[in-house]
């Protein structure tokens, strides 16, 4: 678990639009090890699915650039490579799951065929063996009756078995990093339940490392080992699972934790709010982009923007009310 | 308390037509046969999967759609055979927020328009009067009389929401059908309409039927709460007590699925096998019978009635047949 996997530095992505440029990521810091999951949280328009799409550069230019940053990962900056190279990375080594399997597929093909087509274009297989394998993962990822399955059509198949078929296929080259975009948001609860079940089995069994995406803490606290904790392009805080929900720092991170109903909440007790809404990154608020919402911002909080300290060991944290105590 | 509403064996199909003449071939069986009641100034929480018919449940009961057969009892008076014309006289008791803000809001209207629509279509007059009105709605739902002169786009999804809670509220309705109200919203908005729908509900005597798919939002808003399952109500109970002894399988597996936002709680989670059925050809006997782990040999045979097993509690389930 010590080992670095992927270490981004100072990722700066933005995108140039008609009224203005949206500064979606503001120097992103983030090192993700062998074998755990790491969960960004956020709410939306925070980057955290635009942090996913920038590490597998699937950032479209127009409107998106990559403009700053490094993302290193077997030696390599991912951000150099060539197109190709790239191409033989994305779907091999680093593969996603995103959050609608009903549109992520391509109509009209079979399951079959669209994994089959993965496996011939990474492993150089014919087209043979690689049916056989697409079976051999349709089952692997818990699917019952895999080669009826594989002929269907996208259409035929529930939300929850297209989920099952999109991870087979994101596991198909067996991937170091899967990058698992609100997986699981457009499903039921019942089913919610059967695919994080399954991708926490097939953490153990495959031995990769999980990027999971999500709004939910309850996901959160479900599959993750690490947290990181998105806002407005930012990460304001970075932690184990166990210290975020038990002392979190930062008030973002209060807030959010805050506001959702607890299991063992009575009726009259009030939800904290966290009061406003999230700024336009066209023009996000100077210094730390949070303090325009924070009820404890301060003077500075309005023109510096706070470093990322660590206040415990593994437990960093972006604000202002930290900075005196550590230095 | 009295109950404000109460729904008898109340159905919807939904037919499929199929071949040259257009006939009715199969019909989609979206709610068939729901039982319940809902008291002045509670909230009715209504859950359960997509594609259950707990959407379906609301607009019946609002006569947005009209109902196959059965009863629906709004204050006193049975509305089911209720014409348009007679509708319009009591519509004004009752009001829906619907789950997609933008969707629900006129983009070419000024929000004063949008909230003063209804209560110049139920005769009120333009002028100051209407003008104050629609400023202490705005107030209401934690608004500013300075959003009354802006259109719908400007806005937030929280603060769309919130101009469709006021909407809601313009005529004073005594029940609020609330669609989703807050899974379009993220989690910090959310708390904020929450905490918003919980006031009102204090300050004007409100009934609500609150349906959603979250059940720590249903737990947290609701007095009691309905599970909904392939058309059919499979258990119903107070909050706490539903919560905390669940006694149908399905609301065990569902209730256990739910993903609690604390490490640390570790218990012992149902994984139900499967998918929904297809409320076209439903299983035969319980509905459930195809995922639960409990099943007997009656279960795809007889259908369980809804039971009274005493403190508000029912259950329809053939494990409680022995009791």
């Amino acid at each position: 678990m010590s080992e670095i996997l992927i270490s981004i530095k100072g990722l700066k992505t933005n995108f140039y639009t008609y009224t203005g440029v949206v500064k979606a990521l503001d120097g992103i810091d983030l090192d993700i090890y062998k074998n755990e999951t790491l969960g960004l949280v956020g709410e939306t328009g925070c980057g955290k699915s635009v942090t996913a799409l920038s590490i597998i550069r699937l950032i479209n230019w127009p409107p998106g650039r990559i403009d700053e940053g490094t993302i290193t990962f077997d030696g390599k900056d991912l951000l150099k490579l060539s197109n190709d190279d790239m191409r033989n990375i994305r779907g091999n080594k680093i593969s996603m799951i995103f959050q609608e399997p009903m549109t992520s597929f391509n109509p009209v093909f079979t399951i079959d065929d669209q994994i089959s087509e993965v496996l011939m274009l990474h492993q150089h297989m014919d087209k043979k063996t690689a049916h056989d394998k697409a079976i051999e993962m349709l089952a692997f990822a818990g699917i019952p009756a895999p080669e009826r399955v594989a002929k269907s059509f996208p259409h035929e198949l529930s939300g929850g078995m297209l989920q099952r078929a999109m991870i087979s296929m994101a596991l198909a080259c067996k991937p170091v990093l899967l990058i698992a975009d609100e997986p699981t948001t457009a499903l039921d609860v019942t089913i919610e339940a059967q695919i994080l079940e399954l991708m926490r089995d097939l953490k153990t069994k495959t031995g990769a490392s999980i990027l999971m995406i999500t709004h939910d803490l309850g996901i959160i606290a479900e599959v993750c080992d690490r947290v990181g904790v998105m806002y407005a392009g930012n990460i304001v805080e970075l932690s184990n699972v166990i210290d975020i929900f038990d002392h979190p720092l930062h008030p973002y991170t209060r807030g959010l934790i805050g506001a959702i109903p607890k299991f063992n909440q009575k009726k009259s007790e009030r939800l904290d709010t966290i009061s406003g809404s999230v700024p336009n990154l066209i023009y996000p608020p100077p210094g730390c982009r949070f303090h325009p919402r924070c009820s404890k911002a301060m003077d500075i909080c309005k023109v510096e923007k706070p470093k990322m300290l660590e206040i415990e060991k593994g437990h960093m944290v972006s604000c202002h009310l930290y900075t005196k105590k550590v230095g | 308390m009295a109950n404000l509403i109460e729904v008898k064996d109340l159905k919807k199909y939904f037919p499929i037509k199929g071949g040259v003449l257009s006939r009715t071939v199969e019909n989609v069986r979206a709610v068939d046969g729901v039982n319940f009641y809902i008291k002045k100034g509670e909230t009715l929480g209504l859950v359960g999967e997509s594609g259950c018919g707990k959407t379906t449940v609301g607009r019946v009961i609002l006569k947005l759609i009209e109902p196959s057969s059965g009863q629906i009892i709004f204050n006193g008076e049975d509305i089911t055979r209720y014409k348009h014309g007679e509708m319009r006289k009591i519509r004004h008791d009752m009001q829906v927020v619907f789950q997609d803000p933008n969707s629900s809001l006129d983009p070419r209207m000024l929000v004063k328009n949008i909230i003063a629509e209804p209560l110049l279509v139920n005769g009120w007059k333009k002028g100051p009067k209407l003008d104050e009105k629609v400023e202490s709605l705005l107030q209401a739902v934690g608004l500013s009389s300075l959003h009354a002169y802006r259109y719908p786009h400007e806005f937030s999804g929280g603060q769309k929401q919130r101009i469709c809670i006021a909407r809601a509220l313009a005529l004073n309705p005594k029940f609020i059908v609330l669609d989703e109200p807050t899974s379009a919203l993220d989690v910090s908005v959310q708390s904020q309409i929450l905490n918003t729908l919980e006031d009102l509900q204090h300050e004007l005597g409100l009934t609500y039927l609150f349906i959603s798919h979250n059940l720590i939002v249903v737990k947290y808003l609701s007095d009691r709460v309905a599970v909904m399952y392939l058309g059919k109500i499979v258990e119903s109970a107070l909050t706490d007590e539903l919560f905390e002894k669940p006694l149908h399988p399905y609301t065990q597996a569902l209730l256990s699925a739910i993903p609690v936002p604390d490490p640390k709680h570790k218990c012992c989670r149902i994984i139900l096998e499967g998918d929904v059925p297809t409320p076209i050809n439903p299983p035969s006997g319980c509905r459930f019978h195809t995922r639960c782990q409990y099943k007997m040999d009656i279960c795809d045979k007889k259908e369980p009635q809804l039971l009274d097993i005493g403190g508000e509690h029912f259950v329809a389930c053939h494990l409680m047949d022995k009791r």
